[in-house]
Formats: C-alpha cells, sequence, structure tokens
C-alpha cells in the first residue's frame, strides 16, 4: 500500500511514510534483480532489496518502541512531495535508467531521514533516522560509482 | 495528493464474551450494549453486561486457581508475563488499531497506550527480584528476622473508558507476578481492547482461572464488591465512584487503590520558552481528546507572558486537525460517546453563560466522511475566573479556560484551591521557581516543562487529595507492595 498524504504532521505519519518508502524501494530492487538488463548486477540488487527489508523491519520496531506519550507533540515542516519518487516498475527498464531511478530513491530517502530526524523529539527515533541516512548516502555513492563506469551500451534495453 | 485511512481490523466483533477459568463464555445476560466507533458513531460491537452471578463464578474461578498459582516459582510465573509481552509485541498494530476503534483516539496516541502496556508488563516480569523480602540475622543472641511478601489471593481491577488497554496492565501484571489470581472488568463503553488482551492471555497458556475477564457495569462491579473472595481492588475512574469503591472496600477490610478525577492546571511563568512550550502545551489540553486524567485544563498565564502566550495557543489550537484517528495525519479524534459530547459541550455552554470569553469554538467542527462523529474542535476560553464551573470542574473534553494571575503565589494558591490534586505543571526556564513550584504544590504528579506527566512504569503513579483515595499507587514497587502482604518471621533454634 502506498500513503500518499500531503504533511506528515504527527510521529506515526512519518514513520508510516518511511516504512512505505522502504517497502516501495525494496520492491524496486526486487524487479531490478530480475530485469535481464541488470543481470550483472543482479545480486547488488537484490542485496539491496533485502537491505530495504531489514529497513522496514527496523522502521516498524522504531515505531513500536517510541511513542513516548509525554512528548507526542505536533511535528510541522515535512512534506511528502518533497520525498517521493515517481518509482516505475524496474523489470523492463534498462540498465542505466534502473541505476539513474535508484538513485534518486536514495537520494530522496537520506534527505528525507535527515530532515525528519531533525524534527523527532524522540531521541533513538533520530537515531535510527541519521543511521538510515547514512546507509542511503552510501549506497547513493555505490549507484554513483555504477553510473560512471557505464558505457552507453549499458542503455540499451 | 489524498489522506489514507489505516485498515479497520473488523467492522464488527460481534457479541464479546466473558473469559473465566481459561474459557471464552456467553453471558446469560439480558442486558446487552452496543459498543460504538465513536467516530462513525455506528456499533462496532455489543457487549453483556453480567449478572451477579457470572461475576461471582469469576471469583470462584480465581480463588480456586490462587493456591496452585501461589506455588509456582515467581520465575515460572514471570514466563508466562514474557509469553504476554512476546505477542503484544507481534499483535501490536491490531491492538492499537482496535482501541481506534471503540475509544476515538489516534493512532499514535493508541500506539503510545499500548507500548505503556507493555512496560508494565516488562516491570513486571522483574518480580523475582521486585518481590524479595529482606532479613537480619541475630537481632537477638541466636535469633534471626526476616521480611517474606505473599501474595493474598483474588483481586480485581474495575477500569476506564479512555485507556481501555492500559489500565488493566497498570495492577494485572504485577497482581500475577506476585502469586494472586485476577479480574479484569472493562469499562462498557470500551470493552473489545481487554477482549484483544485476553485473546493474547489465552495464547500465552496462564493456567485456568489466574486470569479472568467479565464485562458489565455497576451491577457486576458491586457483586465484586460485595464478595468476601476479593482481596483487594484497583479502580480508574471518577471521584464520585472512586470515593464510593473505596469506601466499600473499607467497610469489608478490603484493600482498594482508587485513582479518580481531576483538574490539571499548567502554570506558564513569563520567563517560559514559549516555541517550545505551545506544541507541549497542545498535546497536553488536546491529546486524547482531553480525556485523559494528566489532560491539562486550565492555563494559568503569570504577567506579562499572557497575550503571546494566548495569541500562539490559539492560533496552534487552531490548526489542530481534528478526525478519524486512524487516519495518520490526524491529530485529535472525537471524544468517546454522544452522552459524553453532550456533557462537554454543556460545560462549553456554561462557561459562556457565566461569562468567560469563548475566543475558539470549537462546537461547530465537521469531519468530512464522519458526519455523525462525537468531534468537538479545540476550544479556548479567556477571561475565567477561578470560581467559574470550567475553572473548576472536570471537562474531560478538549476544552482550556485560560485565568490571567499576577505571580506564581496566586498560581499555587488557586491550583491548592480545588479538591482534585493529580496533576500540575510549570514552564518556566527558572531553576528556582521550578523548585518552589514542585516543592509546594500539593499534586500527586507535577511536571516542569512537561505537560503530560505520566508516570513511567517504574514509578508509581501518583495522586492525592479528592484525585486518590488509597494508600499505594499503581505501577512500580508500590504495585508490589499493594499485592503482597508482609510476613514476619523470627527464627531461634534450639
Amino acid at each position: 500500500m502506498v500513503l500518499e498524504l500531503a504533511e506528515l504532521t504527527t510521529f506515526g505519519a512519518v514513520l508510516g511514510f518511511a516504512i512505505n518508502m522502504e517497502s516501495r524501494v525494496e520492491k524496486f530492487y526486487e524487479d531490478a534483480a530480475q530485469n535481464p538488463n541488470c543481470s550483472e548486477t543482479r545480486v547488488y540488487f537484490a542485496s539491496l532489496a533485502e537491505q530495504a527489508k531489514r529497513h522496514r523491519m527496523i522502521l516498524e520496531r522504531t515505531r513500536r518502541e517510541n511513542v513516548a506519550e509525554m512528548i507526542l507533540e505536533p511535528i510541522t515542516g515535512l512534506k511528502t512531495g518533497d520525498y517521493l519518487t515517481d518509482v516505475k516498475p524496474s523489470k523492463r527498464l534498462d540498465y542505466l535508467d534502473v541505476i539513474r531511478l535508484g538513485l534518486e530513491l536514495q537520494r530522496k530517502a537520506e534527505r528525507f531521514y535527515l530532515d525528519s530526524s531533525g524534527r523527532i523529539s524522540l531521541v533513538e527515533a533520530a537515531r535510527i533516522f541519521r543511521r538510515l541516512a547514512k546507509e542511503a548516502a552510501g549506497r547513493e555513492a555505490e549507484l554513483k560509482a555504477l553510473l560512471d563506469k557505464a558505457t552507453p551500451a549499458d542503455a540499451v534495453a | 495528493m489524498q489522506s489514507t485511512i489505516l485498515p479497520e481490523v473488523r467492522r464488527h466483533y460481534g457479541r464479546i464474551k466473558n473469559y473465566v477459568k481459561g474459557r471464552w463464555v456467553d453471558s446469560k445476560s439480558t442486558q446487552i450494549l452496543d459498543v460504538v466507533n465513536p467516530a462513525r458513531a455506528e456499533a462496532i460491537a455489543q457487549v453483556p453486561l453480567s449478572t451477579r452471578e457470572e461475576a461471582q463464578e469469576a471469583v470462584q474461578a480465581a480463588k480456586d486457581a490462587f493456591w496452585e498459582w501461589r506455588e509456582t516459582p515467581p520465575l515460572s510465573r514471570a514466563r508466562y508475563l514474557f509469553r504476554l509481552k512476546d505477542l503484544m509485541e507481534e499483535r501490536f498494530e491490531e491492538l492499537a488499531r482496535v482501541l481506534v476503534q471503540e475509544e476515538g483516539k489516534t493512532i499514535d496516541e493508541a500506539r503510545g497506550e499500548i507500548r505503556r502496556g507493555i512496560e508494565n508488563v516488562e516491570m513486571a516480569t522483574g518480580i523475582p527480584s521486585l518481590m524479595m523480602g529482606y532479613g537480619l540475622e541475630d537481632i537477638a543472641p541466636q535469633i534471626d528476622e526476616e521480611v517474606v511478601r505473599q501474595p493474598l489471593g483474588v483481586f480485581c481491577v474495575v477500569a476506564p473508558f479512555n485507556f481501555p488497554s492500559m489500565v488493566s496492565l497498570w495492577f494485572m501484571p504485577y497482581a500475577v507476578a506476585c502469586g494472586n489470581t485476577f479480574i479484569v472488568k472493562p469499562s462498557e463503553q470500551v470493552p473489545l481492547s481487554q477482549n484483544k488482551l485476553f485473546e493474547l492471555i489465552d495464547q500465552a497458556g496462564f493456567p485456568p482461572g489466574v486470569v479472568n475477564l467479565v464485562n458489565g457495569a455497576k451491577d457486576t462491579v458491586d457483586a465484586l464488591l460485595e464478595d468476601p473472595g476479593i482481596k483487594g481492588v484497583s479502580f480508574v475512574g471518577s471521584t464520585q465512584v472512586g470515593r464510593y469503591i473505596y469506601r466499600r472496600c473499607a467497610e469489608q477490610g478490603k484493600r482498594a487503590q482508587c485513582q479518580c478525577g481531576a483538574k490539571n492546571f499548567m502554570v506558564v511563568m513569563p520567563d517560559a520558552d514559549l516555541d517550545r512550550t505551545i506544541p507541549v502545551l497542545i498535546t497536553s489540553f488536546y491529546g486524547c481528546a482531553g480525556e485523559r486524567c494528566l489532560s491539562g485544563s486550565v492555563l494559568l498565564a503569570v504577567g506579562d507572558i499572557y497575550e503571546p502566550l494566548k495569541r500562539k495557543f490559539v492560533e496552534a489550537s487552531s490548526k489542530l486537525k481534528v478526525g478519524y484517528g486512524l487516519d495518520e495525519t490526524v491529530q485529535m479524534g472525537p471524544v468517546v460517546s454522544a452522552r459524553h459530547k453532550q456533557r462537554v459541550l454543556g460545560y462549553i455552554e456554561k462557561g459562556v453563560q457565566e461569562g468567560a470569553k469563548l475566543i475558539l469554538d470549537g462546537r461547530k467542527t465537521r469531519v468530512e466522511g464522519y458526519p455523525n462523529g462525537y468531534f468537538i474542535g479545540p476550544t479556548v476560553f479567556d477571561q475565567v475566573s477561578p470560581d467559574m464551573t470550567i475553572a473548576k470542574e472536570e471537562i474531560f473534553g478538549p476544552v482550556a479556560s485560560i485565568i490571567r494571575v499576577p505571580d506564581l503565589d496566586r498560581a499555587i494558591e488557586i491550583i491548592h484551591a480545588s479538591p482534585y490534586g493529580n496533576s500540575s505543571a510549570i514552564f518556566t526556564r527558572s531553576g528556582k521557581a521550578a523548585r518552589e513550584f514542585k516543592y509546594r504544590v500539593l499534586c500527586g504528579n507535577i511536571g516542569i516543562n512537561i505537560g503530560i506527566v505520566a508516570p513511567m512504569a517504574f514509578f508509581p503513579f501518583g495522586g492525592c487529595k479528592d484525585s486518590f483515595f488509597g494508600d499505594l499507587h499503581g505501577q512500580g514497587k508500590d504495585a508490589v507492595d499493594f499485592f503482597t502482604e508482609k510476613k514476619i518471621v523470627i527464627t531461634r533454634w534450639f
């Protein structure tokens, strides 16, 4: 299920958005791993899908364990439009498009986690967000390296 | 872009049952109430008001289970609670969504409530340490003395509507961990959360009769109060009912801890950091639609902070999104019932009649898609005086009353004039003012820049004056004291 919300004003809405974002990332890389145009990076994409799944589980646990009643204060300044990527099914995309879309996903995820970590007053949740932002940045660098290595022939579907 | 609402677990839960002696049983009662989703104003279940005989059967089942359970080693008893905790984690989202459906709070508030319940279960798993007695050798030549803690028998809880899942867990885990057996009587307005919890209790495999569930209302409670098999009662609810239960228990020599009504004052000093304070106040006054016994109710603005505080508070209040709690963007849900809505609206009308200035009127709030829901928007009264009804009585709704006071002394005077003593908070950057507030104010739960002074599981839930009747509070070590008898053993071997 894709949650599309105009503004993330509650702890639950922020975590819910993050969980759905990781689900979309997971599906994107699962598709990429099965894409015949990406056969050489199949294992890598499968590992990214697995990582997104792990993130989703971390976020679900964070949502369960960190709701602190006494500081459930309204959250402002997080608009979903700033972080959503139009994710297309990647089973038939060409290799370069998969990498470019992957890059876009990681950039948005990193930005979302960094912005959110500064607006959530729950220390443990903010710490998890900073960690996920760092991991997103790492994947972004890896995908950038793949993009730099790619040749024009890779664009052929 | 459109809002997406989390799915309801079920649209209708049918007629709910009691859980006695490890079995789900239909009540024979002919008195049946609808359980209503307050956002939709639609029935989502039916609850029987169990007969006196059914309450007595539950007591008998708990009595029958007691001796074997008390002989079960504390660590083994704790393991049942570990299993219950695991099951609550697994079914966390389901528990939270059912809670939203029956009570109306937001999904975040519901998750917070489930978490608080789990924390009490976790706390009670430490019973092998918590329940230890103490001793001293040679209190006289070759004579030793020790204290052992022993369970007493059957306890019960009479729970309120505002925290349908959590409140029973302030008591039950400690009671059974100590070796007692237990009966839960949930509020007849919101019995589903306990019904769900008992599904997990059943799965956790507690021996039959150790934990029992009896749905019902006053007759059911009276049957429990009158039964000599009940050794103690935990209650959370109104002062009127709490006083009644405390008196009935005292007459029969039962233990009782009654956490009752409240009128909570939030004092904002001239030096308060308003940007940090306003969101805290908003959560305090409007969280759970003001239906917390710890909710802010009266805003005492000290000196020059009055104008900017009023302006910013009203501005923030007016921006709150009201709606169905399963929508994750919603910040405040409906109140629990049509009757309760009328009660809150009555207080607003009373405020207007008595001359308070209504500067934010939540009475006309409508939520798209939920035309019949029991919604009341954030409501703010200004120019309230301490003798007005809205400044004195517990409203239990999203209504804030602002009173301007010249100094901290006057603020404390107003707090002390209230018969209640549940919670009060001060917002300040002055350590001196904070210390004075903490030192002087006669309330059970004091907040310093905290709007909802909700004690964690490892601390007792405070309360004094008409907000609490009893000696030992819920949660923490107090709970262990309440659910155990201290037995002294003095030993001399010839």
